[in-house]
């Protein structure tokens, strides 16, 4: 019969699911997403064991002088130019597109996903291009398409340099223009210390 | 002076600058405080590129960015943000050992400003409190300073107050000291946490006092953490309303049960609870109601489950046999249906299907809604979430979201969480690893055809082809210059006149010997000697008239010698320059060999550790699932012998 006797144990499994641990009780409002740590009264051991820790670290490790490896074959230093992008405050700007001409022959382009301009905004700086370059003089372009907050822009910016043995890193900037409410671009070359 | 959070955000200038970390508002107040001014730009590339990976939650690059820097120089210019990124990384990638070793190298270091130490302090605290390592915990935010982060020393009380719980030293927790504490957004946390916790010792009176300080909580915020304060009220109103009914409090409990929003996850509980509350008090047909409500919804919720039985409990007590068979009889009909659901789930969900799911692309919060409302309930769809989830906010995000509610309790598990972060992380790097084997290939044909150009390069020169070729055209270049010498010496106008002329004059030399050995011999030769003289005198002019000219130009011939002996010797110096001084391809041919076989190891161990953590998890998806068949069959016999004994006793009744 379903009478009382069946009833109360159904009843101490409930109220042991109530009062159980705040660990549910986050997982209550974890359908809400929370935006960040919310402290548990019984947070688990986690089940990370160093045999995985040890692994991730080995192939990170692996991973790291591959890429060391990769340059030195691909890029080696007197030959290596590298281009990065970077945008400083960037309210008249929000950045669509850019491309990227070396000696007029287009070497990079990128179309940005909001993320990516979010990264950008809070201070990240992408490497936008990698490649080989003789000695000499070149002539580095790029074409920036975005929108401002009152018009959109399409606009350039030019730099002769002149490689030499040492690596060339270039910086492509946008930055705010505060006394002219709109965006500059300029490209900035950075000299090897 | 310590910058708030709003602050910081509001000078972007700063955050351009030193672009410090998301994950910790305590680093960026580390930046704000610390002796570094602000910049207006990043002062080293790679600290730039790193942060660039980190904003897109890519963990890997990120990583690798800083780890390239370490090989090499460094990161200039930053102060300490590249240790405490580097620490927030490892965090943020499941390494807590190396998270903590670079926490604990940081701290060693006497010299850091109080803010670094503090905000070190705080993150090792956590890791030790993820480890359960309480003692630790205490001791790490003990030496957090009175200066720290505002939002953060929150959530570190917080965590103080939990710690405080796990040992059972509940005495100094009042609701005055939890006010004190400016717990923000955590006060309705510790208060739902306290109130469990004095309800699983058995002092039900502090429980509510607790559960009440919370539903009677104002809330300013935002709407997500609204919606947060307003599941844990419900949570708190359904606590207190079965803690009333274990008091034999049915009125007090069906108040607070009442208060439970009917949209909420918690009205399932708070409906049954109602309930018995009401049978409690042979109120039948106000139990109904709830029960009713609950049995139109999904039989996924156990509390659903057990509303198939308790409404024909309640027709039968309300003399109602006939209605309380055909619930009965319904219930069996839905709870057979459920199992053999169930059993479905079990018999399709593979570890290969884990592993695909655990790969599959994250998907925002927003599409994640969509989807959500497009499934069915009972569709096992697990998601990854983009939502800014890693192993810092463990606590408290869902990696996998689900609609099935039979896996919501595993799911909500932090080690189930993290086992499924683990896999995620193993499978990425899989792939990384996977990704470097055909570029590895196309290195090593890279650096073969190096090898075999250089080679050819060196054999040339070992033949001295080009040596010989620049001697000979050398000494053809110097019998040249003899040559243009002797004939400007002499002025040999003849040496460079043309052919006829050359032939002729040949003629007229060959004449006059003739004309002498016949002078010799006595013969009149004086008409010969005149017509001679004349000829030799016209070819001369018609060579001298040409001499400049023919002189110029066999110039020019040793200009062009001079220029290809030039042009030789810059390719000789040039092939002697690039064999002599180039990369050494042996060392490149020996590492590339060396990480290839490191890759083949490494991926092969990866395969192995991946196989076995997708069948733990599959086992523990699969044990959840059969937790809940059990449950459900237990239900569906207790309605068979309901359904048995109603037929037995309405058969009774007709033989009497």
């Amino acid at each position: 019969m379903f009478n009382q006797s069946v009833k109360l144990p159904l009843l101490g499994f409930i109220l042991a699911l109530c009062l159980g641990t705040a660990a549910q009780a986050q997982d209550a409002v974890t359908t809400a997403a929370p935006s960040s740590t919310a402290p548990t009264e019984s947070v688990q051991k986690p089940a990370v064991t160093p045999e995985v820790e040890n692994l991730k670290v080995s192939v990170l490790n692996l991973n790291r002088d591959l890429l060391i490896l990769e340059e030195e074959l691909l890029y080696p230093a007197s030959n290596q130019v590298a281009i990065y992008l970077s945008m400083d405050l960037g309210q008249f700007f929000n950045l669509d597109a850019v491309k990227l001409e070396i000696n007029n022959k287009l070497v990079a382009s990128e179309l940005y996903t909001d993320k990516q301009i979010n990264a950008l905004f809070r201070g990240g700086v992408q490497r936008l291009y990698v490649g080989n370059l003789k000695t000499g003089e070149h002539e580095i372009s790029a074409y920036f398409t975005g929108r401002g907050p009152q018009q959109d822009y399409k606009r350039g910016a030019k730099l002769v340099v002149n490689k030499t043995q040492a690596p060339l890193v270039l910086e492509l900037k946008i930055l705010d223009s505060t006394a002219q409410l709109q965006p500059t671009f300029e490209i900035k070359e950075w000299k090897a210390e | 002076m310590m910058h708030s959070l709003a602050e910081w955000f509001s000078n972007k200038r700063t955050l351009a600058a030193v672009p410090a970390l998301c994950l910790s508002a305590a680093m960026l107040s580390v930046n704000a405080q610390g002796a570094e001014k602000p910049k207006s730009e990043v002062a080293d590339l790679r600290y730039g590129v790193s942060l660039y990976h980190y904003y897109q939650q890519d963990y890997i690059p990120a990583i690798t960015e800083l780890l390239v820097a370490d090989a090499r120089d460094g990161i200039r210019g930053h102060g300490n943000n590249p240790e405490l990124i580097a620490g927030g990384l490892s965090l943020a990638f499941g390494m807590q050992n190396h998270a903590e070793q670079l926490f604990t190298q940081l701290l060693q270091d006497n010299s850091r400003p109080q803010n670094v130490r503090d905000a070190a302090w705080f993150y090792l605290g956590k890791l030790q409190y993820a480890r359960a390592d309480w003692a630790g915990a205490a001791s790490s935010f003990s030496r957090v300073s009175e200066t720290f982060n505002e939002n953060l020393s929150a959530e570190m009380h917080s965590l103080q107050i939990n710690l405080q719980i796990k040992q059972n030293d509940l005495t100094p927790l009042s609701i005055k000291k939890v006010e004190q504490n400016k717990l923000a957004q955590w006060e309705a946390f510790a208060l739902y946490n306290l109130g469990a916790a004095h309800a699983r010792n058995g002092d039900m009176k502090t429980a509510k006092l607790f559960f009440n300080e919370l539903t009677d909580l104002s809330f300013d915020g935002n709407s997500q953490s609204h919606a947060e304060y307003l599941t844990l009220q419900d949570k708190a109103h359904t606590a207190t309303g079965y803690t009333y009914l274990q008091e034999k409090s049915y009125l007090a409990a069906i108040q607070e049960f009442r208060q439970v929003r009917l949209e909420g996850i918690e009205s399932n509980q708070a409906l049954l609870g109602y309930g018995w509350a009401a049978i409690a008090q042979e109120k039948y047909v106000e139990a109904i109601k709830p029960w009713q409500v609950l049995q139109q919804r999904s039989l996924l919720f156990p509390a659903a489950q057990e509303a198939l039985l308790a409404l024909p409990f309640a027709y039968e007590k309300l003399n109602a046999p006939g209605d309380a068979l055909r619930e009965y009889e319904a219930a069996e009909k839905l709870l057979s249906q459920e199992i053999h659901l169930v059993r479905d789930m079990r018999l399709t969900l593979t570890s290969g299907e884990l592993l695909t799911l655990v790969s599959s692309k994250p998907v925002s919060s927003t599409e994640l809604k969509e989807l959500e409302k497009k499934n069915e309930p009972g569709t096992l769809t697990a998601l990854i979430t983009d939502d800014g989830q890693n192993w810092l906010k463990l606590s408290d995000t869902s990696v996998i979201k689900t609609r099935s509610i039979y896996l919501r309790e595993l799911f909500a598990q932090n080690n189930f969480q993290s086992a499924v972060l683990d896999l995620r992380d193993l499978l990425k790097l899989q792939k990384l690893l996977a990704d470097w084997q055909p570029k590895l290939k196309a290195y090593d044909e890279l650096l073969q055809q190096k090898q075999a150009w250089r080679q050819q390069k060196e054999q040339q020169l070992a033949q001295h082809s080009l040596a010989q070729k620049q001697i000979s055209m050398q000494q053809e270049r110097d019998a040249l210059v003899a040559r243009i010498a002797t004939i400007k010496a002499n002025n040999d106008y003849i040496a460079l006149a043309d052919a006829q002329t050359r032939k002729r004059f040949a003629a007229v030399e060959r004449s006059t010997n003739t004309i002498a050995r016949m002078k010799a011999e006595g013969q009149d030769t004086l008409e010969y000697e005149e017509r001679l003289w004349v000829s030799r005198g016209i070819l001369l002019w018609r060579a001298a008239q040409d001499f400049p000219a023919n002189l110029a130009t066999l110039e020019d011939s040793l200009a062009t010698m001079d220029s290809a002996i030039a042009k030789i010797k810059t390719s000789r110096a040039k092939i002697e320059s690039i064999t002599a001084g180039a990369q050494d391809l042996q060392p490149l041919f020996a590492r590339l060999q060396q990480q290839q076989a490191q890759v083949d190891s490494q991926l092969k161990d990866l395969n192995g550790v991946i196989d076995v953590r997708a069948e733990q998890l599959r086992r523990k998806v699969d044990a959840q699932l059969a937790a809940h068949e059990q449950r459900l069959n237990r239900y569906l016999a207790q309605s068979n012998l309901a359904v048995a004994r109603l037929y037995d006793t309405a058969l009774r009744k007709q033989a009497k």
